[in-house]
Parts: C-alpha cells; sequence; structure tokens
C-alpha cells in the first residue's frame, strides 16, 4: 500500500465518520418532531362520498383523464382495516395508479360498526352491502357490468358475492384473499375451538375490539414491532422512511372494531369448519358454491405474505368455474401488494395489462 | 474523497433484520404447536376480563365525579354519528339536484380502449 492510499483511506475514514455524526444529529432532532407531529395525512386523490349507511361508506374517486374503460371498477376493503390503504399518498396510491390509467374507481369502506351493529353478519355484507353499492355503481355510471376487487378478507366477501350473484360481475381481482382456511394455521391455533369460546367472547363485549385481531397479528409476528422501532430510529434522519412508517403505523393503529355476529362467523364457519371452499357455507338460505364464479379472476399473492399463504388463496384459481384465470405471485409482503412502493414500479402495472382488454 | 463500503447503519439494519427473522420463525413454531393454543387463549381471556374489570371500575369512578362515562359517551358519539350518517344523505340528494353536483362533474366518457389495443 502506498502513502497516498493510506491518506485516501483515512480521508474516507474521515467522511463516513462526519456522515454517521450528522445523521445522528439528525436522528434526535427529527427524533422530537416525531413525537409531537399530529397524525400523518392519508389520502392522495379527491373523492365524493356516494352512500353511507351505518358501518358502510361508498366512494367514488374523481376521474383524473378524459377518457375512462367502460367498466367500473369497485373495490371491498376488508371489514377490520380503512380502505385507505389503497391511496395513501402520492406515489404509493394503488386508486390513484389506476385512474391515471383510465379506470372509473369506487372503494367500499367501513366505518365502525355502532353498539347496535354487533348483529351484522356475512350476510349483511355479501348479499346487502356489496349488492348495495353495485346498484348504485350501475346508477351513476350508467353501465351494467363492474369489475370487484378486494383486499383479504374484502376479498372474501367479494368472492362470495361473486359466486351468489354472478350476473353483473365484469372481472374479479383478489389481493391476498384466503378462502381455503385449512391454510390459516397459526389463526386456527390461535382460534382453536377446543380452548377458544367464541360466543362467551362475542356474548360478553358484542363488537369485537381491534386488540384482540392485532393480538394475533403479534403472536405470529412477535418481533415486528420492535424491529419496526429499531429501523425507526436508525432511519429517522430520512424523512421518505419516516413520512412511509408513520402511514403505515397510522393505518395499522386505526384497525377497526367488528361485528361480533360476522366474527363469530369468521371463527366458527371458515376457520373452524372451512366451509366456503368446501362447499358448506350458507348465505340467505342459498349454498355458496366457488365454482359458480364464471368471470375472469386475476388472483395476487404475496412471495412473503404471513397473513394469507398462496396456498389460502390458491382455490380461487383452482376451484372457480371461470375458464379465464390467472395468478400473480408478487415479492413482497401481505400490505405491500396494495400500498408498497415496489407494487407501482412491478405488479400495478401487470394488473392494467390485465384488466385494460377486459374493461372495454 | 469516497465514503468507504462499510457502512456501520447498514450492517446495524441488516442485523435488525435477522433477528426479526429469526424470533418470528421461533414464534411459528411454537405457536403452530397445540400446547400453545391453550394458555394462548386463557391470556386473551384474562386480558378482556382485565379490561372489562377495568372498564367497570373506571366507570363507577367517572359516576362518583359526576363525569360522563364510557357508556355515555358511546351513546352520545352513536347518536352524533347517525346524525352525521342523516346530513350526508341530505347532501348527497342536495348534490344530485344542483347542476355542478356529483353526478354532473363526473362524467368522462366510457369509451377509452387498451393502448395495447391496434389503432
Amino acid at each position: 500500500m502506498s502513502e497516498t492510499d493510506g491518506i485516501g483511506d483515512l480521508g474516507a475514514i474521515g467522511e463516513r465518520a462526519r456522515l454517521e455524526v450528522e445523521r445522528a444529529i439528525q436522528r434526535n432532532l427529527k427524533g422530537l418532531d416525531f413525537l409531537t407531529a399530529p397524525k400523518q395525512p392519508v389520502g392522495a386523490m379527491a373523492s365524493d362520498q356516494i352512500d353511507r349507511s351505518g358501518t358502510m361508506s361508498l366512494y367514488r374517486y374523481r376521474p383524473v383523464t378524459d377518457e375512462v374503460y367502460r367498466v367500473p371498477l369497485l373495490i371491498v376493503s376488508p371489514p377490520s382495516n380503512k380502505g385507505y390503504i389503497f391511496d395513501l399518498a402520492r406515489g404509493q396510491s394503488f386508486i390513484e395508479f389506476m385512474l391515471h390509467r383510465g379506470y372509473d374507481v369506487f372503494l367500499l369502506d367501513w366505518i365502525p360498526p355502532r353498539s347496535d351493529e354487533s348483529g351484522l353478519g356475512f350476510e349483511d355484507y355479501v348479499l346487502d352491502f356489496i349488492p348495495s353499492c353495485i346498484t348504485q355503481v350501475q346508477t351513476l355510471t350508467g353501465e351494467h357490468q363492474v369489475t370487484l376487487a378486494g383486499y383479504c378478507m374484502g376479498g372474501t366477501l367479494a368472492a362470495m358475492n361473486a359466486a351468489l350473484l354472478p350476473e353483473p360481475i365484469a372481472n374479479l381481482l383478489f389481493f391476498a384473499t384466503p378462502v381455503d382456511f385449512t391454510h390459516m394455521q397459526l389463526f386456527r391455533t390461535w382460534a382453536d375451538p377446543k380452548h377458544f369460546d367464541v360466543d362467551r367472547l362475542v356474548a360478553s363485549i358484542g363488537n369485537i375490539p381491534p386488540e384482540v385481531m392485532l393480538g394475533a397479528f403479534d403472536l405470529m409476528r412477535p418481533a415486528n414491532r420492535a424491529a419496526g422501532m429499531l429501523s425507526l430510529w436508525t432511519n429517522m434522519w430520512n424523512d421518505d422512511f419516516v413520512k412511509s412508517y408513520r402511514m403505515f403505523d397510522r393505518w395499522a393503529a386505526e384497525t377497526l372494531p367488528t361485528p361480533g355476529r360476522y366474527f363469530e362467523q369468521f371463527v366458527k364457519q371458515l376457520l373452524w369448519d372451512n366451509a366456503l371452499v368446501e362447499g358448506r357455507m350458507q348465505l340467505g338460505g342459498r349454498k355458496i358454491d366457488i365454482g359458480a364464479i364464471t368471470a375472469p379472476v386475476l388472483s395476487i399473492v404475496a412471495q412473503h405474505d404471513h397473513v394469507v399463504a398462496r396456498e389460502a388463496a390458491a382455490p380461487l384459481v383452482e376451484r372457480t368455474g371461470s375458464t379465464d384465470r390467472e395468478e400473480i405471485v408478487s415479492k413482497g409482503g401481505h400490505v405491500s401488494l396494495v400500498a408498497g412502493p415496489a407494487a407501482l414500479r412491478r405488479l400495478w402495472p401487470s394488473i392494467d395489462s390485465w384488466f385494460e382488454k377486459r374493461s372495454v | 474523497v469516497e465514503v468507504p463500503d462499510f457502512d456501520p447503519a447498514a450492517s446495524w439494519q441488516q442485523f435488525v433484520s435477522q433477528w426479526e427473522r429469526q424470533v418470528n420463525e421461533l414464534a411459528k413454531t411454537f405457536s403452530g404447536r397445540e400446547e400453545f393454543a391453550g394458555p394462548l387463549n386463557q391470556l386473551t381471556q384474562l386480558t378482556l376480563a382485565a379490561r372489562q374489570s377495568f372498564d367497570d371500575a373506571a366507570e363507577r369512578t367517572a359516576v362518583a365525579m359526576q363525569l360522563p362515562t364510557q357508556a355515555q359517551m358511546t351513546g352520545v358519539i352513536e347518536r352524533l354519528d347517525r346524525i352525521e350518517e342523516q346530513l350526508q344523505r341530505i347532501n348527497a340528494a342536495l348534490e344530485s339536484q344542483r347542476p355542478t353536483g356529483v353526478a354532473a362533474r363526473v362524467a368522462p366518457k366510457r369509451t377509452k380502449r387498451p393502448p395495447s389495443e391496434p389503432a
């Protein structure tokens, strides 16, 4: 090693030290901002509330193109989560992406159920809320056909709806949607019928507070919270990282309570009995057969999804009656499918390519 | 001067990710077991019972201090919620009548063709 190299190395080490000191100062300054900051704003695109009825809320996003595809898109959010996950911020919004690609987008979102709504069950969601929103979309757009999309349990409810009332459904888009609950192993252990008294739970508290479900998630991934905080501290100097962290943190913290009856049906019919995929589930006196789904199906699953395994969603492409069906396995986890900046580059353009010719 | 490849923050981040993965994998092994479910559910029941008990105590304290209880506040919030819902419906009905309302504003042509389609 020459003398000049040695001086160069020392200079480089000094530069690294300067950078780390600068970041340490920034961490402390921005850490204070973080602790005192109000809620991180969410929502990138302008929308109008079309209807609101109890826990149900329907929004229409204002189109940003002069021309839109004929078939409107109705997204069903999972009843335990706020729908703004589809529209977190500019550059990180599935809705923004689809609007710019020329889709007319509607969102079925949920408001925390009131105490008098604890009796709402799957039949209300599948045979009342979703059909009511489809009717309103049809009236507003003048189009009979609708593309129905759903995320997680929103997708499960959409699948039930499409099986029972397939007629107006032009296409189906599922994000991490569980239908075969034998592959939701950790949830099944958590709600083991030998120990889990769901009747007592529902009878004693009515609507199920979010802590119950969040507790299950924490048990599945106990290190996530601590690791998340450590990553936040490490990256506190990085404004983009902190903004993204705060948006996801807000969304997770705003997990919604679920109606007691809905929760009871989820546990008994889906986790315990796996009734949907095994053809034993009935709503409104009619048996649900996912083989009755004939609309084109696109099912998106995440490679590293710790909530919904690929196998849990597999029947959507293996057992539905559609002849036009496809599965996309995307990199990332359960949430990054609908909100990750990486999805904007890779996944969402694939979704657009798939739907553009099926939406005219 | 070029910054050397060694990045202590990146190494730390890598360590955290690895630790997170290992702990979660370990939890997966434990929580998948039958003997885990019993105590876990007892814990859930206990947590809810403790919460119920705390809520009852807080309610008694609120009554003693002549403050509104949580149940009363929830009742007020739910009544406000219903009023808000009614206002929204009235607003939607009025909007649909206005020439510049939602229906009039959002009326794009539904004629878009896929860009991949030959012109």
